[in-house]
């Protein structure tokens, strides 16, 4: 996700502001538009601008702008839309996510675990051995932490592989690595909904239409995840000619040796973070031999597990000190920015629902001369459409516009026969492939900022990438969502 | 962590997340029952141990306890909108804190011809201004700034720390300080909080709320003046000859940063007090405004500073003021105290019909003796703990009581005016309140200083504002 600087802002974006913020605030004086009625010309004079103004000046104040807007046109009331909003419990369940997986970081045990995959013995006997537990390390521990506080240690690992051969800066090797790491990253992220934002988030937003269930999204992801591993090494090998002699003789046994032992604090952390996501799990599996359990475990929503674990990391505490400074978790480890754009898209998402809005409607008779588009086609392009818009932009804001594409279409009977559940999942897998670029997410920016991969191999191996991928998910993915969700 | 702190907490916990195994008690039903199971420890939790975590443990445990769903406590609480409203105008009010705007207004009262008249003029100037300004905004960034001036302007007429003046001064201050805490609900929590939690008995006006409060700040100052004078026998001819014209002449020009954000955070205030004004004149408007809540001013304030750029920088950087100027500590006790507050009152738990019974035989207790108790208990209470959970203690007890009619004739506005004034003049104590710890770690006031000035002072406004202040603010609101 970036975050854009606000102190940088020209003055087209001045102007561009206040014209949103003017449809935003008085729209409710504007005569109905676009064969809609009052209240429906209103949500689209406050979600176009809203959605304009995040995607190109600034991921924080238009959301609470948004909010207001809402309120003044009369679609809600401003309690309701600030309980819609920033009450949400997804919201809340992203800064959970972010406190504990913060304390889980500064714990070192990240890169324990990276180690620990590519100093088996195993991957010494053959250089792609290596290369793809370094890729497998990534998917795996992405799949359960943030991507941003990943892709910081993944790099530096990286470097210090090549730098180990030595290999420098600028040398193909380095490029290419650096770029599947990058890739691999992105993939963790979108597969699990496990302290991911994006999937949980997408699972609310279809709610209406399919609930996803959390167990099942996870295994299809991993399965997923997987086949674009392999995906991911057989382009490397045969597409970009990789070279790996150069790591023929690399030997990590030692750098995983030299470690400290694990502290107490770090043990415990992982255990309760592993409880959390348990937690999450258990529901699915519990259905089939106690319903009454898994009933209890879901009523109280994904976000009471991760609150638990933050109660607990504030309660235990280890040589005298909580393993949670809650004050430090607030201020520091809870992404407050990103966590408001979560809130204000599924505020965005769900105003198009709004009672009497009749927005489903209209589209559904605008689109009934449309006839009907092959599910498969449809879901291709979906993917499509969405990694190219994710590069670019937040990855949450390109969730929140394709989603609410999808719910109008499918909602409105103009798109039939889709599995909804299956396109969720394949959304959630493409959606957070933001690459190629550095603007499209945290993670690509960061691998941009290092100066290892030139702007232009990026867009290029990363863009090859993105798009191996989404063609990838929207078909195969696709498939195997549909036996799985 | 303490070792009785290892027994009490989970302790607290098993009661709060495995009361739904309990049979009912108290003559109450099972969810009357489990919300007493929630309350309880999770106030002596908060009032003991930390203030943010159990707040989150509090909402978990009314999901656990299916008193509420978890989506529902969470809104409730953390997604209320006067959560948000703390949230946000700690954001504001920091902004305007950078620009010296606070100092520049300080330097303005204590530089006005009048002073050199007597140095009692001063004196109470130094204390109108604290009362003034923090009326508007946050005590702790007042008191920093204040404290700081209190002692160039001992240090410049030759006292040092340990000086009795000196500390007198100090003590009155902090005092001020806190008043003005709770004479508005304007950037203040905890009058909000109360104003939120008295709202199923009677609508407290922001606006009256606001008038009374200040008639009441007056009167406080004025008894603090007569206390220092004959009662603590303050020696001020060290301050005779001061002059602060200079002082106030080195300032230079306001910023333009300064008066944008001050401009803003005016029409804000404004916005808050117009819909009653304006109920009268023009209805409609104060209609909408009232509907848009207390929180949408702010919400407008932030918009417009983060739009507003000055030398090619915005009046708030966005993404400071969310990790340093909102008050997320305060915000979250606001939401667990409006959590906590609302269940009580549940009409599900039938907490407030079994008080209802077990009164009936309590007769009618006088109007007046109830008042002066709960402002001496909130005074010792305060003095203690955190401010904003002895709000919500007094005024749930409160609504409990007044809602079963065990207690009936009390002006509730009046005793919510003079119980926000009480509450937050938490000084007797360094861990009373962010800005009595301050001033106890200023060097100028020794805690046991503190605990008979600051303390013997608050004896004096507890009963003063049971008598008189609730009379006269009875009369306003």
């Amino acid at each position: 996700m970036s975050i854009q600087n606000p102190l940088k802002m020209s003055r087209g974006k001045q102007i561009a502001s206040l014209i949103c913020l003017f449809i935003m605030f008085f729209n409710r004086f504007f005569p109905p538009m676009f064969g809609l009625n009052e209240i429906g010309t209103s949500v689209l004079c406050v979600f176009f601008p809203t959605l304009f103004l995040l995607l190109f000046v600034d991921l924080v104040w238009p959301a609470i702008a948004c909010v207001f807007a809402f309120a003044v046109s009369g679609l809600y009331t401003f309690g309701g839309a600030v309980a819609a909003s920033f009450g949400h419990n997804i919201l809340w369940l992203v800064i959970f996510s972010g406190m504990v997986i913060s304390v889980l970081d500064e714990t070192g045990v990240i890169r324990r675990i990276a180690l620990w995959f590519i100093s088996r013995p195993f991957a010494r006997k053959n250089p792609w051995l290596l290369v793809t537990m370094l890729f497998l390390a990534t998917l795996l521990i992405g799949s359960v932490s943030d991507p941003t506080a990943l892709i910081l240690v993944m790099t530096v690992l990286t470097k210090e592989i090549v730098q180990a051969m030595g290999g420098k800066q600028g040398d193909k090797l380095g490029t290419l690595l650096m770029i599947g790491v990058l890739m691999i990253d992105a993939v963790s992220t979108g597969i699990t909904p496990i302290g991911h934002p994006i999937p949980i988030m997408l699972m609310e937003m279809f709610k209406g239409l399919y609930e996803v269930d959390f167990l099942k999204l996870t295994i299809f992801g991993y399965i997923i995840g997987l086949l674009l591993l392999v995906m991911l090494v057989l382009i490397m090998r045969f597409v970009f000619k990789l070279d790996l002699t150069p790591l023929k003789n690399f030997d990590p046994t030692e750098m995983y040796e030299s470690l400290p032992p694990m502290t107490r604090r770090a043990k415990i952390s992982v255990l309760i973070y592993g409880l959390v996501i348990l937690f999450w799990l258990t529901p699915g599996i519990l259905k089939y031999i106690l319903p009454d359990v898994a009933a209890f475990v879901n009523g109280l929503s994904t976000t009471a597990p991760v609150a638990l674990g933050v109660v607990a990391m504030c309660v235990i505490t280890v040589d005298g000190e909580p393993i949670m400074n809650i004050q430090r978790g607030v201020t520091k480890g809870a992404p407050w920015a990103a966590s408001f754009t979560v809130g204000i898209a599924l505020l965005l998402g769900g105003s198009l629902n709004i009672e009497g809005a009749g927005i489903t409607d209209a589209l559904a008779a605008a689109g009934s001369s449309l006839g009907n588009i092959p599910p498969v086609l449809f879901v291709i392009v979906i993917c499509i459409v969405c990694v190219v818009i994710t590069t670019f932009v937040s990855n949450t804001l390109t969730a929140t516009l394709i989603a609410t594409v999808c719910i109008s279409l499918l909602s409105s009977g103009i798109i039939t026969g889709v599995h909804v559940g299956a396109l969720v999942a394949c959304i959630c897998v493409v959606d957070s492939e933001a690459i190629a670029a550095a603007t499209g997410s945290a993670f690509g920016a960061i691998v941009a900022g290092d100066g290892w991969v030139k702007p232009k191999e990026q867009l290029l191996y990363g863009g090859v990438l993105a798009l191996g991928e989404a063609i990838l998910v929207s078909t195969v993915g696709y498939f195997i969502a549909t036996l799985i969700i | 962590m303490k070792r009785w702190e290892k027994i009490l907490i989970p302790v607290c916990l098993f009661l709060m997340f495995f009361n739904r195994f309990f049979p009912p008690m108290f003559g109450l039903n099972a969810t009357g029952t489990s919300v007493i199971f929630l309350f309880v420890p999770t106030m002596v939790l908060l009032l003991t141990v930390d203030m943010i975590w159990p707040a989150l443990a509090g909402i978990l445990a009314f999901a656990v306890s299916g008193v509420y769903t978890f989506t529902d406590a969470v809104s409730r609480s953390l997604g209320s909108n006067i959560f948000w409203l703390v949230a946000l105008s700690g954001m504001v009010i920091s902004v305007l804190g950078e620009t010296g705007v606070i100092r520049r207004v300080a330097l303005w009262f204590i530089s006005r011809p009048i002073v050199h008249k007597s140095p009692w003029f001063l004196v109470a100037m130094l204390f109108l201004a604290t009362l003034v300004i923090g009326s508007v905004t946050d005590p702790t960034a007042l008191i920093l700034i204040m404290s700081v001036l209190t002692e160039e302007i001992c240090t410049a007429v030759g006292q040092e720390k340990g000086s009795r003046m000196g500390m007198l001064m100090m003590v009155g201050v902090l005092i001020m300080d806190g008043i003005s805490t709770g004479i508005t609900p304007i950037g203040h929590p905890v009058p909000i909080l109360v104003m939120g939690l008295f709202k199923d008995i009677i609508e407290i006006d922001f606006f009256r709320f606001t008038v009374a409060g200040y008639v009441i700040g007056l009167l406080m100052m004025g008894a603090l003046l007569l206390a220092m004078r004959f009662l603590f026998k303050m020696d001020v001819t060290p301050l005779k000859n001061f002059n602060a014209t200079s002082m106030y002449k080195e300032l230079g020009p306001m910023t333009k940063r300064a008066k944008w954000s001050v401009a803003i955070y005016g029409c804000v205030v404004a916005l808050w007090l117009l819909p009653s004004l304006l109920q009268r004149v023009l209805p409609e408007v104060a209609g909408f405004i009232n509907d848009m809540s207390i929180t949408a001013p702010l919400a407008a304030a932030i918009v417009a500073m983060c739009l507003i750029r000055v030398d090619g920088k915005p009046l708030m950087d966005i993404e400071k003021a969310f990790t340093k100027g909102a008050p997320w500590s305060a915000c979250f006790i606001v939401g667990i105290a409006l959590l906590l507050g609302g269940s009580l009152s549940n009409p599900e738990a039938g907490i407030v019909d079994a008080l209802t019974k077990a009164g009936e035989s309590l007769g009618v207790l006088p109007p007046l003796i109830f008042v002066i108790v709960i402002l001496l208990l909130d005074n010792v209470l305060t003095n203690v703990s955190s401010d904003t959970l002895t709000a919500t203690l007094m005024a749930t007890i409160t609504v409990a009581l007044v809602g079963s009619g065990i207690i009936s004739g009390i002006n509730i506005p009046a005793l919510s005016v003079i119980l926000c004034v009480m509450n937050s003049s938490a000084c007797a104590t360094p861990p009373a309140s962010a800005f009595s710890a301050i001033v106890a770690g200023s060097g100028w006031v020794k805690p046991k200083e503190l605990l008979t000035y600051a303390g013997g002072f608050s004896l004096i406004e507890a009963l003063l504002l049971a008598t008189a202040g609730y009379f006269i603010v009875g009369w306003i609101v």
